[in-house]
């Protein structure tokens, strides 16, 4: 039976989360954390004794080459072993250990999805500012060690578009607010194809929210252990944290009525296994306003995400401008936080609204009327793997199987096939 | 992970999700499909969240192996004995599958150990259905006697198309496997991994493992095979099994293990691939290294007395190249 006739496998290697499962499902099968948890103790052995017995070295590397973990398992495994460490193959949205990442797509398709990779097309993601080399790499892998007979390698943003296909009709022009874990992304998209050169990427991302809330509970002085305190700050923010329309108001309810807003977070030491409590506080709005005002994270970087977001569509071609103001999509597990999207539309028409009174105050003649800008930020309760359903939407459609890069085109051109992406192709 | 294991993780986890939060708004329409071509199709409606409905497709059989409405030799009898009242197999099965079931969430034991134990049983539906005559043969093989029906070479399907072979005896069962490979790289890697799993078997650590032998031409038990069954690029690997290995216990380890011995197989050949590509990345990264210091000194100090960027410096170089 022809590979076609099976779906294809969708994988979003996002820095936090990777979603997988099969094109044409609503959901994705798994989201694991992307980690991998790698047995070193076999491999420094073998280091050390490199030059001395060659079979005892191959003996011990044997093994060691299965000995990983990932996902959530990885996870609870190094809390308790000293034996594994934790290698995040990806790095603000960019694989930065290609070993680790082999890894972790080997158990993927094996020990999750359990396929066999020659049976599937795949479908994998890249973030926008990718090299050309990574995307190179990973037709690599995919068509040497898992020798998968077709391969698509599609750009986040423009699948988080078409995620809103189905809900709208056929919209392929608007700017993609992607913030993951590692990275945030602007990414403007005129008719499918991306506009390059006015990608805007910010240093602040869903960790950055993490590290936040971790930093102002250790300040209070919570009684948080200090190996489990990221994992705590990780979940309050998912659990616990929205964004609020002014954090001044916001400071007067907390102060005034402590008991309703603050909340309880229990957990079970590690080590001990005694448990203890701590307050979430501030921290539950905090949080989430360092994407509005970056200042009180740190000094390195000080524009708001809503200047940010304005900037790209400003900088964009301009009679792209209206309707990449009509349709800004969220994608990604940070923009999650509830009201986010009311927020960013509000901040984002104030900067719209003072720029066009501007414009009228600057004009002398005051007969030629401006058309107001439609601001709107759209918000689906699939924004978390967003990306993920836009890929199966796409890999479920019969065009996507002539999409692909084949496996006799690669062996016939080598790993260069991957090299461009068509939807780069339109503007400069 | 050395060896697959038997439940389907995506079935174990909508079923235990489904337990945890019964009352989650949403109806599921899920499919799957698991190596070897078995796929899954699972289904839940809110209008009746009680009920599950779950519907498996086989690979297709090649005209060797033998099914009985589209299940192999005893299926339905492992499907009731395993599930019990928990399972109601609705015929006609859906369109495009070979089995379907209607499973009772409500009728799962009450014991948290034994619900669980059962969800791993029904996350593990293809081993029941599609080692129902390989454990059929076994068990006989336990108690030392041969079903009067299956006395002959019998193949079962295990791959799209193809199927392995059992000589059932009275005092050991031989199974033969066909391995073939379409990639020309997996040939070689499978041919070199299969003599290598012969070749450990003689260590002395393995004594009470099952004999395995390896021949590139097919061994003399399948003398009264289909031709077709018997070419295979990657030779043929053959076990015996005697009454030992399938007491008590062993016997589910045993079917599973024989049932998916060429996803095996193929799993590790695509480790390794993946193994050497890691050795290869980190041997290119050493000659890089050596490279580097290999690099005329004058070349080296430039770079890191100047400090400048990189731009600068490959203007200077562009010049001076242009001026030479």
């Amino acid at each position: 039976m022809d590979a076609a006739s099976r779906p294809a496998v969708v994988i979003d290697n996002g820095t936090g989360y990777t979603k997988m499962g099969y094109a044409g499902n609503v959901e994705p099968c798994f989201i694991i954390p992307t980690v991998v948890a790698v047995n070193e103790s076999f491999s420094n052995q073998s280091r050390s004794s490199a030059k001395g017995n060659w079979l005892a070295q191959h003996n011990a590397s044997v093994m060691a080459d299965l000995d990983f973990l990932i996902g959530e398992e990885a996870l609870m495994r190094s809390r308790f072993s000293t034996t594994y460490n934790l290698s995040y193959p990806i790095r603000n949205g960019q694989v930065g250990n290609w070993d680790a990442m082999e890894r972790f797509w080997q158990q993927c398709i094996f020990n999750y999805l359990r396929c066999d990779p020659e049976d599937h097309y795949f479908l994998l993601t890249e973030s926008p500012l990718t090299a050309p080399e990574n995307r190179e790499y990973t037709g690599e892998i995919m068509f040497e060690t898992f020798n998968v007979p077709g391969l698509y390698i599609a750009v986040q943003p423009v699948l988080a578009l078409a995620a809103g296909y189905t809900t709208s009709k056929c919209e392929m022009t608007g700017v993609v607010v992607d913030v993951g874990d590692g990275a945030t992304h602007v990414v403007p998209i005129a008719d499918g194809y991306v506009i390059g050169s006015s990608i805007k990427s910010i240093p602040i991302a869903g960790k950055d929210v993490t590290q936040f809330i971790q930093q102002l509970m250790k300040e209070r002085g919570e009684h948080v252990p200090p190996e489990d305190s990221l994992e705590v700050a990780r979940k309050v923010k998912e659990m616990y944290c929205y964004t609020c329309s002014d954090i001044v108001k916001e400071f007067n309810k907390y102060d005034r009525l402590p008991g309703k807003y603050t909340k309880q977070w229990t957990g079970v030491k590690p080590k001990t296994g005694a448990s203890y409590t701590c307050d979430i506080g501030y921290e539950r709005f905090l949080g989430p306003e360092i994407f509005f005002h970056p200042e009180i994270y740190g000094s390195d970087f000080i524009s708001p995400l809503p200047v940010v977001i304005d900037k790209c569509i400003q900088s964009s071609p301009i009679d792209t401008r209206r309707a990449l103001y009509k349709n800004i999509v969220l994608s990604g597990g940070s923009t999650m936080f509830k009201d986010f999207h009311r927020r960013l539309q509000r901040d984002l028409k104030k900067i719209v609204d003072a720029r066009i009174v501007a414009s009228a105050a600057a004009r002398l003649d005051g007969d030629v009327k401006s058309q107001p800008i439609q601001v709107n930020v759209a918000s689906h309760p699939i924004q978390r793997f967003a990306v993920w359903f836009g890929g199966s939407i796409l890999a479920s459609t019969p065009e996507f199987y002539r999409a692909c890069h084949t496996k006799t085109e690669y062996e016939e051109y080598g790993a260069s096939i991957c090299r461009t992406n068509p939807v780069f192709k339109g503007m400069y | 992970m050395i060896l697959l294991q038997s439940p389907s993780r995506f079935l174990l986890q909508i079923l235990q999700d489904r337990l945890l939060s019964p009352d989650k708004g949403v109806d599921l329409d899920c499919h799957s499909v698991e190596f070897d071509d078995v796929r899954y199709h699972i289904q839940f409606s809110m209008r009746n969240p009680q009920v599950v409905v779950l519907s498996v497709s086989l690979p297709i059989p090649p005209p060797e192996a033998i099914f009985f409405d589209g299940l192999p030799f005893g299926a339905i009898e492992a499907i009731k004995a395993a599930y019990g009242a928990v399972a109601q197999i609705l015929d006609p099965p859906k369109d495009g599958y070979n089995l379907t079931m209607k499973l009772n969430l409500s009728k799962l034991p009450s014991d948290e150990e034994q619900r669980q134990a059962l969800l791993v049983k029904i996350a593990s539906v293809r081993e029941v259905v599609l080692g129902a005559p390989l454990r059929f043969v076994l068990k006989n093989l336990a108690t030392k006697t041969v079903a009067p029906e299956m006395d002959q070479l019998i193949a079962l399907v295990h791959r799209p198309k193809e199927s392995f072979f059992l000589l059932p005896q009275a005092e050991k069962v031989t199974v033969v496997y066909p391995m073939r490979f379409q990639d020309s790289t997996d040939i070689v890697l499978a041919t070199s991994f299969l003599q290598e799993l012969i070749e450990s078997r003689r260590t002395a650590g393995l004594n009470n493992a099952p004999s395995c032998m390896w021949s590139p031409s097919p061994p003399f038990e399948l003398k009264g095979a289909p031709a077709q069954a018997l070419t295979a690029n990657a030779g043929f690997v053959t076990f015996v099994i005697f009454p030992r290995h399938v007491e008590g216990k062993k016997i589910d380890r045993t079917v599973w293990s024989l049932l998916t011995f060429h996803a095996y197989v193929s799993y590790h050949v695509k480790c390794s691939e993946g193994f050497m590509h890691t050795r290869m990345r980190r041997r290119v990264e050493s000659l890089i290294h050596a490279l580097d210091r290999a690099k005329p000194e004058s070349e080296k100090s430039k770079k890191l007395v100047s400090g400048k960027s990189f731009k600068r410096l490959s203007l200077n170089d562009a010049r001076s190249n242009s001026n030479s």
